[in-house]
Order: C-alpha cells, then sequence, then structure tokens
C-alpha cells in the first residue's frame, strides 16, 4: 500500500466487530432457537398442551416483526452500541426470569413479548446495519458472517440445552442460557462494540485516509442518489419497494416451510424421523448459503445475485410440487425432498446479506436501521399470513400442494422485482468508482 | 378470523425448533457419543467461553505489539 502510512493497525477494528457480532448472534438466536427443547417438559410439568406452548413462540415472531421498525429507529437516533448491549440484557435477564414460569400467561409475556422486544434490541437487522457502516467493499461478506453467526446458533445452541435440560432441569437450563448470555456476550459487546470507525479515527474497510493523500481509498466513494437523511425519504422510491416486497414473498417462503415442512413431508409418505432430518440439512446448509452469499455479492453485486436467489428457491418449490400434479415418480418421492432441501438450504439465509447490503447502498447507512426493520417488518407480514394462509387452506383440502404452490410461484415475480433493481444507477458502488476494482452489476 | 382457525395454525406446527426434530436430534447425538449429555455441555461450554475470551487476549495482543512499534517507529523517526 502506498502513502505515508501512519502505524496502521495489522488487523482492521471492523474485523473485531464481525467476530463480536457473530458470536452475539450466535448465543441471543441460538438460545431462542432452544424455545423447542423446552416445550415438553413444560407442558409435562403444567399439563400444557402443544398448541398452548407453540402460541408463545409465534407470538413472538409477530411482536419481533412489529417492534423491529421501532427499535431500528431507536437505533439509528441513538448509534446503535447502547441498544445492542441493552438489548442483550434484556434477553439474558428475561431467560433466566423464565424459569419462575408458573403460568402460559406469564411464558407468553416472558418469551412471546419480552424476549422478542430485547432480542429486537440485538437482531441481525440493527447489527448489520452497524456493520455497514464499518464495511463498504466488503459489506455483503461481513453481513453474510454475520448471519451465518446466527444460523449456526441454532446447530450450537439447542444441543447444549437438550442435554443440559436432561443432566439438570428446564429452569436450570433457562438460567444457564441467560447466564451465558449475561456474563459472555454482554461484556464482549462492551469492550468491542463501537458505533462507527470514525469514532475510532478509522475509515470503512480500514482504508487509508484520503485527507492523507493516499491514492487508495475504495472505500471513499459518494452518496448514491437517493441516499436518505430521514427515514421516510425511501418510501417515495421504487428500489425499497422492489427490495421489501420480494422480502415480504421471502418471509412467506421460509416460514411456510419452518411451519409446514414436517408434516407436509409426512403426508407424503416419508416417516417423521427422516423428514426430521430432511429439514435438519436444510437448515444446516443455511450457513454456507448466507456466507457464500455475502461473498459473491461484493464480487458480483447485489441485486443479480438475490434475483437468482429467489430463482432457485421458486424452482426448487416447483421441483416440490409439479412432479407430484405431473406424475413424475423419481421427483415425487424423497429424492425430490432432499433436491429440494439442497437449493432450500443454500437459498434460506442467502437473501439476508444481499437485502440488507443492497438497502445499505442505497439509502445510505442513516437511517439504514429503520430501513432494515421496516423490511423486516414486511418480511414477517409475509411469514405470518402464509402460515396462516397454509393452515386454512390445508384444513379446506387436505393437502400443502395448493399453498405451497402459491407461495413458490410468488417467487419468480419476487425475483423479478430483485432483479429491477436499477443498482447502477442508484447504488454507492457505483456512483463515483475510484481505484478499487468494483463488480459487475446491471 | 374465527380463533380457531388461527389457533388451527398452531397445530400445523413443524418448525426449526419443532420438539419432535430436536428428540431426534438427541437421539442422533446419544447414539454418536453415547449417553453422556455432560460431554456436549461441556464441550459447547467450553467453546462458548473460550471464544470470547480469546478474541479480547487476541485484540489486546495486537494492541500491545501495535503501541510497540508505535514507540519504536516514534524513537527511529
Amino acid at each position: 500500500m502506498a502513502g505515508p502510512v501512519k502505524n496502521k493497525p495489522r488487523i482492521f477494528y471492523g474485523w473485531y466487530m464481525v467476530a463480536a457480532l457473530m458470536f452475539i448472534a450466535l448465543v441471543t438466536t441460538g438460545a431462542r432457537n432452544a424455545f423447542g427443547v423446552f416445550v415438553i417438559p413444560m407442558e409435562e410439568e403444567f399439563g400444557w398442551n402443544r398448541t398452548t406452548v407453540t402460541a408463545a413462540g409465534f407470538i413472538g415472531a409477530v411482536v419481533a416483526g412489529v417492534i423491529q421498525p421501532f427499535l431500528g429507529r431507536i437505533f439509528d437516533a441513538t448509534g446503535g452500541r447502547k441498544i445492542v448491549i441493552l438489548g442483550l440484557i434484556g434477553v439474558g435477564v428475561t431467560l433466566i426470569l423464565l424459569s419462575l414460569t408458573f403460568h402460559i400467561i406469564f411464558l407468553v409475556l416472558m418469551f412471546g413479548v419480552f424476549a422478542s422486544v430485547s432480542a429486537g434490541g440485538v437482531s441481525i437487522n440493527n447489527t448489520s446495519a452497524m456493520l455497514a457502516r464499518w464495511f463498504r467493499r466488503r459489506r455483503a461478506t461481513v453481513m453474510g458472517m454475520n448471519a451465518a453467526g446466527a444460523s449456526l446458533g441454532g446447530m450450537v445452541m439447542v444441543p447444549f440445552a437438550m442435554f443440559l435440560l436432561q443432566a439438570t432441569s428446564w429452569r436450570l437450563t433457562w438460567v444457564a442460557l441467560g447466564v451465558v448470555i449475561l456474563v459472555l456476550a454482554v461484556p464482549l459487546a462492551f469492550f468491542f462494540i463501537r458505533e462507527s470507525p470514525a469514532k475510532l479515527g478509522l475509515q470503512p474497510d480500514g482504508d487509508e485516509d484520503p485527507a492523507d493523500g493516499s491514492p487508495t481509498g475504495g472505500s471513499q466513494r459518494g452518496p448514491g442518489p437517493l441516499e436518505a437523511d430521514r427515514w421516510t425519504q425511501p418510501f417515495r422510491s421504487a428500489p425499497f419497494w422492489q427490495v421489501s416486497l420480494s422480502y415480504m414473498i421471502c418471509g412467506s417462503t421460509t416460514y411456510m416451510l419452518s411451519f409446514h415442512f414436517v408434516p407436509y413431508a409426512v403426508d407424503r409418505g416419508v416417516s417423521q424421523t427422516l423428514a426430521a432430518t430432511i429439514m435438519g440439512v436444510m437448515l444446516g446448509l443455511n450457513v454456507f448459503g448466507s456466507l457464500g452469499a455475502g461473498l459473491l455479492a461484493d464480487r458480483f453485486g447485489r441485486k443479480n445475485l438475490l434475483a437468482v436467489v429467489y430463482l432457485l428457491r421458486g424452482s426448487g418449490y416447483m421441483i416440490l410440487i409439479l412432479p407430484g400434479i405431473l406424475g413424475l415418480t423419481l421427483l415425487s418421492g424423497t429424492f425430490g425432498l432432499w433436491v429440494f432441501a439442497l437449493v432450500m438450504g443454500f437459498s434460506w439465509w442467502a437473501t439476508l446479506p444481499l437485502t440488507a447490503s443492497l438497502t445499505a447502498d442505497v439509502y445510505g447507512t442513516r437511517t439504514l436501521g429503520t430501513m432494515s426493520g421496516i423490511s423486516f417488518a414486511f418480511h414477517q407480514i409475509g411469514a405470518a399470513s402464509s402460515v396462516l394462509f397454509a393452515a386454512i387452506l390445508y384444513d379446506i383440502t387436505g393437502s400443502y400442494t395448493v399453498p405451497f404452490l402459491a407461495v413458490g410461484l410468488l417467487l419468480f415475480p419476487a425475483a423479478f422485482s430483485a432483479f429491477s433493481v436499477k443498482e447502477r444507477k442508484y447504488s454507492s458502488r457505483y456512483v463515483s468508482t475510484p481505484a478499487a476494482g468494483a463488480a459487475t452489476g446491471d | 378470523m374465527s380463533s380457531p382457525t388461527i389457533l388451527s395454525v398452531l397445530r400445523h406446527h413443524g418448525e426449526s425448533a419443532d420438539p419432535e426434530l430436536l428428540a431426534w436430534i438427541k437421539q442422533l447425538l446419544d447414539h454418536i457419543l453415547g449417553s453422556s449429555g455432560w460431554v456436549i455441555v461441556a464441550i459447547v461450554g467450553l467453546a462458548l467461553v473460550a471464544f470470547p475470551v480469546g478474541l479480547v487476549l487476541f485484540y489486546l495482543s495486537q494492541l500491545r505489539r501495535e503501541r510497540a512499534n508505535s514507540y519504536q517507529a516514534s524513537r527511529d523517526g
């Protein structure tokens, strides 16, 4: 690197932020994913039925969607560090309080409301918005890493909770999950989380300060034409709607699967165990999907890749449903389920780093917490309505074919919507491009 | 929307944290590692502690190194 180097750190501080936020995403998402571990022991102790206990989880998903835009607004107004730390403390304390559960209303309030609101403060939306300030050229990569941390959370924390519960009790296991967050994640956040590189006298991506006359400075691009100072501004432009509406379809296709895939596979004649195995593999592939999507997006641009992800997912749904209708025996059996799991697994979380980085590139980082929160609300609207839609249609038709086909078909307009975003015109990646070899986009 | 319809959503539940799926994962891990759940608890617990502690120690060692380099550069220059 040319120019006067002033004891530049060997490792850019942003990478410590990435590592800390990955760990935070892992423990918070993982602890919440472990809810299912507690269902049976709590049912047994209190005599609740499955629907009653699951209601807490469902309410939690709805609350998370509703609250996120407001938390995003607070995030943007305060800089983010405080809300991340407070959110972590809230999650930790709520998990510990869950050990005192004595009534279903207490469970719904603690897990469905308080834990969801607290988790919203430290959500992937907010932490990705924070990382967007630290990275420009590698923005999608670090967002993908952050999402992979959350995805890994289920794989790490769920077995941890499961075996701890077996060895101790469900009450002690809630306490342990809360303690992990309070003792490990909170101090880590306190130590590492800084709101922006400017606060440490650094530039995004660890580049040289252009004021030093350095010829480098790949991050030093100007703002895009739609850079927003107020959170209401993006509503008046097309990319916000193109990205958010396709993200709503994303929510409907993933949540429908979360809730209905296992029963659907069992209806197709697959055993419960095999259905669970396929679902587990699909969830495991998320990690690679989000990491790969982030890396590729920084190389090749965001919107085309986002369109490809939606196309792939739509094709996956068609592979799942059409062979049964058309009588194609090979794909209508277990093999078809595995092909679907492969396609869906890679595309499941891949939309998150792509959507978040595209939003950051187009609208800037000043209102990104709010924008991501609103996009996430769209995601959750799609999620809740599709779960409801599938359940109602299942009760009417006796099968999942119609709802799965319907949401699968919606993925094709979603792909078109993403593809039609004018990334080269609006994204800051393509405005006043200096040295760094930017990607191809439109 | 009637409440039985809304509640029917929950009967379709089969999400990632589904108890049946988790029971199957546990059975598989029991089969691989034997029935000692404490092994998993200990391994995951250690990893959870090691990551943040390791990250802080690594950061502090880098910081000390950079300060030493900076001090050396100021003496040389």
